[in-house]
């Protein structure tokens, strides 16, 4: 389908347009549109993108399987990281929010094994190693300063990577105890963490760590510091980071990397909105919130939830803002809540849609499909890769990659 | 601490039981070598007077060269082959997840194989009562091009049926696929089973149920369809044995046992547990299913109950710290009278999250298990998990296990269960 009649599908979905019934005929009044601005707004690139299942297959079942990335079983949907040689990293298998296992897309498609299966928590071989990482893709994350694969998840209180040594995969706890949940600050090896879920690497080998709900930690020069507490609170507000307030509770909302390594996004879960930390001036600010927290009825224009438009004042999320994820090639940020099936991002402080236009199920061998067709259920954007390429992760259907193709033409 | 010794004194109770499943003591069948020790994903069948195990030996990931490893145990579970048998030497890839069945004189074994170092295939081989291994080549069972996986074997007696899932030609969907082998190594004709609606299908296991074989596999559903000895199929088309999406409840975790002209008990998992509620309760499920293919329609019907149903062998509601949870791998024998099943029960952790693990047993009257609460076979503060279990249809099982060591090295263990 062109833009152009993209757009008109589009129009006429949100009642905007309709068609001439002929003859003279009166025209039925257009629906009425919920703040004036339609419900779905697709990126003016939106024609340009296509989807390719990636990593994992969605008929193969639950058996762990290697081999070429897109034929792979028991892949599910996993938290991934992506190396600037462009390695993908998976964190997979296991339950639905814990995942054990960690996996590596090379960039000629082959998916290997690298850690997970044993029961050992202690520094080692990572084939004996106990892996734990949360899904959301706040769990792992690629620093490119020691070539190490940072992860984390609640039910092990320490920050540990996973690396190579003559070959071999090992993993190792970088701060905190495996075996003891507290909140310790000082020397890496002797800090505690509680609940350690989503991280970030900088270039510059900092690990910034979200401990449960409230903290924000930081890991440099071999310590741990607490960075911040964050202030609960029902009103959002901005400024400095001591007073800002955030709605993160029960393991929800992620942190995600910046434009460069002085910020920080936040996926404010409750508070249904992203915010942007600068850590530089240690000062909190709203990126995008959603008009109606989940209720239609109470926001000032209605709108109903995964709504686009103007990304402060008329876009609407699901039950909270699940995920952020910047997009450093388009410097844009994805943003999306826990239930939608569309990929979103804000570019020119709108909210706009990608690809997934409807709900339903990833066809099974679906590759190279417009952005326009691929429909599925609580996707999310984990990562994008130095090519723009943006790595989508659903509940059964493993990982796609959605792409620009005209900007990956030579 | 006080919960290894709760569950210690729960595995005497359970051996002393005399009336029900008594558990014997544990045997370790790969102490030392040559894995590294690392072990995984056992199976088991009985032939001939013995047991013969067979297991993942060494790492599958990368830089790994995991081998499938067998070893003879006797009646009573003593090891044989204290030296395991390295089933298909290869200097190359490494090979997983065996499954092996006896008939016709010998055991086949059939593993996923990655020796050409870019996609699993299946292969197999024989080894004998004495633990000669019969074919020094594989038998190539599924190698064309693509991914050919998640094999499972069963036998009638005389020869054997392999079955798998493999992608083929262009598409990126999924089917399963079925092969007769000859005791004497000879590789028939696959043929395809289609699921009727998605012509995709998973996660195929096989039993012989003293007439045909019936082919269980996941596609949404679980769906069965019946073939002959000969590896032909007696059905147009397969039928729906339990409806519904199954998902992870599922996947790869189901099992089979038959019961001569009884039909066969499938078992599976329910829900896992979560941290924001959605998943839930779990479950360990039994269905029969007849001769037919269908379920027994006396089975209850479930939409999330909040207490255990009668075909439930395990249950977990209670997502507080050290609250048993059944889920993941299980199997099931016949021990010529009745069925018995084993399953993993975790317990949760504070993160509601899955730990220590432990492997529990009942016996099974057609689809209601006969020990309500379970019987301990393994239950340490160590991780035990996924159990495999044959019989030699007199009363007398063997049921094979992983034990994990805090210090990660796992061993495959081996306690004999007797029923009467």
């Amino acid at each position: 389908m062109s833009n152009g009649l993209r757009a008109a599908a589009v129009l006429v979905a949100a009642g905007l347009i309709v068609s001439s019934a002929g003859g003279g005929q009166a025209r039925p009044e257009p629906a009425p549109v919920p703040g004036g601005i339609p419900l779905l707004v697709p990126d003016d690139s939106a024609g340009d993108w296509a989807v390719d299942r990636f990593a994992g297959n969605s008929t193969a079942g639950y058996a762990f399987s290697q081999g070429p990335a897109f034929e792979a079983g028991g892949i599910g949907r996993p938290a991934v990281a992506i190396a600037p040689d462009g390695t993908v990293y998976l964190a997979t298998g296991g339950m639905s929010w814990v995942k054990e296992i960690i996996v590596r897309v090379s960039p000629d498609g082959a998916l290997r094994l690298l850690a997970g299966g044993g029961s050992s928590l202690a520094d080692g071989p990572a084939s004996r190693a106990r892996i734990a990482v949360d899904w959301r893709g706040g769990g792992l994350a690629w620093s490119p300063k020691d070539a190490s694969l940072y992860f984390a998840h609640a039910m092990v209180p320490a920050v540990r990577r996973l690396y190579q040594k003559d070959g071999q995969w090992l993993v190792e706890s970088v701060a905190g105890n495996p075996e003891k949940s507290g909140r310790e600050d000082g020397p890496a090896k002797a800090a505690l963490f509680n609940e350690p879920r989503s991280l970030v690497a900088t270039s510059a080998g900092t690990i910034y760590v979200l401990d449960g709900n409230s903290l924000l930690r930081k890991i440099a020069n071999g310590q741990v510091s607490t960075l911040a507490q964050f202030k609960g609170g029902r009103e959002i507000v901005d400024g400095p980071l001591d007073k800002a307030t955030f709605s993160i509770t029960g393991m929800s909302g992620q942190i995600a990397a910046g434009e460069n390594d002085e910020v920080l996004y936040v996926a404010d879960h409750w508070h249904f909105a992203a915010r942007r930390i600068d850590l530089k001036a240690m000062t909190v600010s709203t990126i995008t919130v959603s008009e109606n927290n989940d209720n239609p009825k109470a926001g000032k224009f209605g709108r109903p939830a995964h709504a686009d438009g103007p990304a402060l004042t008329h876009a609407t999320y699901n039950s909270g803002l699940a995920y952020v994820c910047y997009d450093p090639v388009h410097k844009t940020l994805w943003v999306g809540g826990p239930d939608e099936h569309r990929m979103r991002w804000i570019r020119d402080g709108w909210v706009k849609t990608l690809t997934g236009y409807e709900p339903g199920n990833w066809a099974a061998d679906a590759m190279g499909t417009p952005a326009g067709k691929p429909k599925f259920t609580w996707g999310n954007v984990a990562a994008v890769d130095p090519q723009g390429r943006a790595y989508i992760t659903t509940p059964a259907g493993g990982v796609w990659r959605a792409c620009n193709r005209k900007e990956l033409e030579p | 601490m006080m919960r290894s010794l709760l569950a210690m004194m729960v595995l005497a109770l359970g051996a002393q039981a005399g009336e029900g499943l008594r558990v014997g003591d544990e045997s370790i069948i790969a102490a030392d070598e040559p894995g590294k020790d690392i072990r995984a994903t056992p199976h088991v069948a009985f032939g001939k007077g013995i047991y013969l195990a067979v297991w993942r030996e060494g790492w599958n990931g990368e830089g790994g060269s995991a081998r499938i490893c067998a070893a003879r145990l006797d009646g009573q579970g003593k090891v044989l082959d204290p030296k395991p048998i390295e089933v298909a030497p290869c200097k190359v890839g490494f090979q997983e997840l065996p499954r092996v069945a006896f008939g016709g004189g010998v055991f086949l074994v059939a593993w996923q194989d990655f020796r050409n170092g870019k996609d699993c295939d299946v292969l197999g081989a024989r080894i004998s009562p004495e633990g000669t291994v019969l074919d020094a080549q594989p038998i190539a069972i599924a190698a064309g091009p693509r991914t050919q996986s998640v094999p499972d074997v069963a036998s009638d007696g005389k020869d054997f049926l392999a079955a798998w899932q493999a992608v083929q030609g262009e598409e990126n969907a999924y089917r399963v696929m079925a092969a007769r082998i000859g005791a004497d190594g000879r590789l028939g004709a696959a043929v395809e089973i289609k699921s009727p609606w998605t012509k995709a299908g998973a996660c195929p296991r096989i039993a012989w149920d003293g007439v045909n074989y019936r082919l269980v596999f996941v596609s949404q559903s679980l769906l069965s369809i019946r073939l002959a000895a000969d590896g032909g199929l007696l059905d147009k088309d397969p039928i729906v044995t339990l409806r519904g999406n199954l998902g992870a409840a599922i996947g790869f975790s189901h099992s089979l046992a038959a019961a001569p002209g009884k039909g066969m008990l499938a078992l599976f998992p329910r829900s896992q547990p979560d941290y924001w509620g959605w998943g839930g309760p779990g479950a360990m499920i039994c269905l029969l299913v007849g001769t037919d293919g269908t379920a027994d329609p006396a089975i209850p019907r479930e939409s999330y109950p909040q207490s255990k149903l009668a075909n439930w062998l395990d249950f977990g509601k209670d997502k507080k710290e050290g609250s048993p949870w059944p889920y993941g791998q299980c199997a099931a024998a016949w021990d010529g009278t009745q069925f018995v099943a084993v399953w993993q029960r975790h317990h949760i952790t504070k993160t509601v999250s899955l730990s220590n693990c432990d492997i529990i047993a009942s016996r099974v009257d057609g689809w209601k298990p006969l020990d309500t609460d379970g019987v301990a076979v393994a239950a340490t503060g160590l991780e035990e998990r996924a159990p495999a279990l044959a019989s030699d249809g007199a009363g007398k099982l063997l049921c094979l296990y992983e034990k994990h060591a805090k210090d990660g090295k796992v061993t495959i263990v081996a306690r004999v269960l007797e029923t009467r």
